[in-house]
């Protein structure tokens, strides 16, 4: 009988990293083919820039995929070497970082190849929660003397229906501004059929998913936070492209089978929490195995339960433009008002039937903590349960304890148990 | 030493406490309005005085429960001042939308402190574009509606002429003190001209011009050389003043400050436009089309950097301190671009980080020394 590992990530998330490298191989070829590169921050308009054939860079995921690897430190050095403050928001600054490098304002020895990327012709920010997008889009786009774009999503404030259809169409309207910019660089007109065929297939890879997360309130949890994490790049950065639906799909299968067999992420699942707060890249792989190692299954967190399209049924290939819009006003927690972003929260926690709390203040994303203190005690309070409040970041590690950060986990477990016992229940 | 500026620093003493005094001396209604930007003469038409949100002295204590500390310590000071009470005499609060922090601070002061309304406005992020005039429109018509529920009064066009005309003449009268320092540097100390513009945001205008016609008939005397000294402009601190503590220094270390662009300065005043379109389209486009670029906004056609060159070449200064609040992302995100300019340009550059705490002046005032006696060479 083979061996039941404690820690047990999905196995077919490992066929999405092959895909990342071989999207940012190709995107060094693509000036040879003739193509465009766009820069994207914030949102990235995939679907968009696929119909029209132009290549793109997320600068998000960027940083996000070089924390992961342990690459993000450099790039931070390099931004901050060049005057570029800690406190601005990590992703920003290694994308900086990258900018740097790979215009050769800086020396590069030994540099890591990750670092170079393509030169943009264009650069496009889409706000649908953080001004901090286009400022980083503003610094890209006076170093690379390049074409601009920003289009503004209204933010939620009061939830009503006039001011939902007032942003959609307000979004809608730019969207429309933004395809006519790109026929202006492409010298093409915009292909609105392609753009048709990949949202059907991204939205067969955002029901997949969708369907996959929700999986996940079967106890045990078949997958963890970390694992949606690894899964997130189908959905966004390749939204649209060849295989997408199929690998969420086969992602989905694999969780209904450890459904099944009533198989775990974690081999001893005493703890089911919640994560608040962004990935922690930089350390990804040790705070995974470290939950693993108390048996807490990291099961849900807002940023991928309710962020990138949390409701992919409404995608909709007859109005792509109007999907897309209300995706970003609607369907995306951090544009989402206190109450709301409360109601969804306390939603997700009973849904999944969250034991505690854990909320990761990432320290330079201001979009992520910038409710995230409140929003601590009112949720804490409502469900009356336990939270490890802590620290940490994106994709800068100096912000990370690791020993300080598992002191506050243990303490908060150990405050679950003291509630079971109460409650009459085993503590374990 | 000037005589007539006591009631502009006296203004600034704890301002709160004054306006929520003025308030119920007075029975009108104040709206606070957080930097930068709003027209205020929107507000003034309706009635109600308008307030600019300042950043207070007090420690931040209480405010720490409600939002990160790595935030500016602007938007942590009023967060702090809310969860303390001290702003429940604001009969509404606007938040122009300045930047992710504020937005923050807006939903977390309507969850905080339900007994004051807050409006989140939108303004356009993009502007110096035609496009972006119908935006920032349709943003003040909906703080018209709002004013005229909170009020009862009607806003008209009229009335909003009128208030115009009242904050234009507030502006020309600033425009005369900057204009009095360009030409005798040292006329005003760098402190005193900060309280002369940050106190038109917290007292009523009428009152401030008022204030200021007695300072300019002085000013207008013939006043004493204060000898040559290094010539400095200073620039930025968004949305809040500085300590006066480090204007003091500089002009310790042995520099004049001959202009800037602080919001608590040159900033606050600046934009005129044509009076074309209606009242409400005059301050639309007063919005959008901008003379100080701001990072806080996309306007790729008004250069910060080529503005900062221009203002210290215009005021023959020898140098710039930048004063950039600490985690002020807007400002932080620029100034690396504004260093190589300035340097291009053979202007030296400073940069001051500033905290809300107080902290130690030694290390400043070398720097500052160094820049002055650098320029001396």
């Amino acid at each position: 009988m083979a061996e039941k590992k404690a820690f047990n990530p999905l196995k077919t998330t490992r066929e999405i990293r092959p895909m990342v490298t071989q999207y940012y191989d190709d995107l060094k070829r693509t000036h040879q083919e003739g193509r465009l590169v766009g820069w994207c921050f914030g949102f990235v308009p995939s679907l968009i820039l696929r119909a029209a054939n132009v290549a793109y860079l997320w600068g998000d995921q960027y940083s996000a995929s070089a924390a992961a690897r342990g690459l993000a430190t450099g790039l931070h050095d390099v931004a901050e070497s060049a005057g570029y403050s800690r406190s601005i928001c990590s992703y920003c600054r290694a994308n900086i970082g990258s900018t740097l490098l790979t215009r050769g304002a800086v020396p590069a020895e030994n540099a890591d190849p990750y670092y170079f990327t393509v030169i943009p012709d264009f650069v496009v920010s889409i706000n649908p929660h953080c001004h901090t997008n286009m400022y980083w889009m503003d610094v890209l786009r006076r170093q690379f003397n390049c074409p601009a774009f920003y289009l503004q999503t209204p933010h939620e404030w009061e939830r009503t229906e006039v001011e939902t259809r007032e942003a959609i169409a307000l979004t809608v309207r730019q969207f429309r501004d933004f395809i006519s910019f790109i026929e202006d660089l492409t010298h093409q007109p915009f292909d609105w059929d392609r753009f048709k065929e990949l949202m059907i297939e991204a939205k067969k890879a955002g029901v997949s998913r969708h369907e996959g997360m929700e999986l996940c309130r079967n106890i045990p949890s078949p997958a963890t936070f970390f694992d949606w994490l690894n899964s997130l790049a189908p959905v966004n950065l390749l939204a649209g492209a060849p295989g997408t639906a199929e690998l969420m799909e086969k992602i989905k299968t694999e969780i209904e089978e450890r459904v099944a067999r009533k198989e775990g992420a974690i081999l001893d699942e005493r703890y089911r929490l919640y994560w608040d707060g962004l990935g922690p890249y930089p350390m990804l792989g040790q705070v995974a195995r470290k939950f693993t190692e108390l048996g807490a299954n990291v099961v849900c967190g807002r940023y991928v339960n309710l962020g990138f399209f949390s409701d992919p049924y409404k995608f909709d290939p007859e109005h792509p433009l109007e999907t897309l819009a209300e995706g970003l006003h609607s369907d995306f927690q951090f544009n989402w008002n206190f109450d709301h972003l409360v109601e969804g929260v306390i939603k997700l926690c009973e849904d999944y039937s969250i034991d505690g709390l854990v909320f990761q203040i990432p320290k330079t994303c201001r979009s992520a903590s910038n409710r995230a203190v409140e929003l601590v005690d009112v949720v804490s309070r409502k469900l009356d349960l336990p939270v490890a409040f802590m620290e940490g970041d994106q994709t800068d590690r100096s912000f990370y304890d690791m020993g300080r950060m598992f002191t506050e986990v243990e303490t908060l477990l150990e405050a679950i148990d003291a509630k079971r016992r109460v409650r009459g229940g085993s503590s374990i | 030493m000037i005589k007539n500026m006591s009631k502009f620093s006296d203004s600034l003493v704890r301002p709160y406490e004054r306006i929520a005094q003025w308030k119920e001396d007075n029975n009108k209604l104040v709206v606070g309005c957080l930097p930068m930007y709003f027209p205020e003469e929107l507000v003034h038409a309706s009635g109600a005085v308008p307030f600019v949100m300042q950043e207070s002295d007090e420690l931040i204590t209480l405010g720490s429960r409600h939002i990160d500390s790595f935030f500016c310590r602007f938007v942590r000071s009023v967060v702090d001042l809310a969860a303390k009470g001290k702003l429940d005499f604001l009969d509404l609060l606007i938040v122009p939308d300045t930047c992710v922090q504020q937005r923050g601070m807006a939903q977390v002061m309507r969850h905080l402190r339900t007994n004051i309304p807050v409006e989140l406005i939108q303004f356009p992020i993009q502007i110096g574009v035609d496009s972006a005039v119908n935006h920032a429109r349709q943003c003040l018509e909906k703080v018209r509606v709002r004013l005229q529920q909170l009020t009862g009064n009607e806003v008209s066009d009229g009335q909003i002429a009128k208030s115009i005309l009242v904050h234009k003449e507030n502006r020309a009268l600033l425009k005369r003190v900057y204009q009095l320092r360009k030409e005798r540097p040292g006329l005003l100390r760098g402190r005193d001209v900060m309280e002369i513009v940050q106190s038109s945001m917290v007292m009523p205008k009428e009152e401030h011009s008022e204030h200021l016609k007695v300072l300019l008939a002085e000013l207008e005397e013939p006043q004493a050389s204060t000898g040559e000294r290094v010539r400095l402009c200073i620039s930025g601190h968004l949305c809040s003043a500085p300590k006066v503590d480090v204007l003091d220094l500089i002009e310790e270390m042995g520099a004049v400050i001959v202009d800037d662009d602080l919001y608590t300065g040159f900033r606050y005043f600046a934009e005129e436009r044509e009076d074309k379109g209606s009242p409400m389209e005059q301050l639309a486009r007063r919005y959008v089309y901008r003379t100080v670029p701001c990072p806080t906004r996309f306007d790729p056609g008004n250069d910060w950097r080529s503005y900062l060159v221009n203002m210290a070449k215009k005021a023959q200064a020898q140098g710039i301190i930048v004063l950039i609040q600490r985690h002020c992302e807007p400002h932080l995100t620029w100034y690396p671009d504004i260093k190589d300019a300035l340097s291009a340009a053979k202007i030296r550059c400073l940069m001051i980080e500033t905290e809300h705490e107080a902290f130690s002046l030694g290390e400043e005032k070398t720097r500052i020394q160094k820049l002055v006696e650098t320029i001396r060479g």
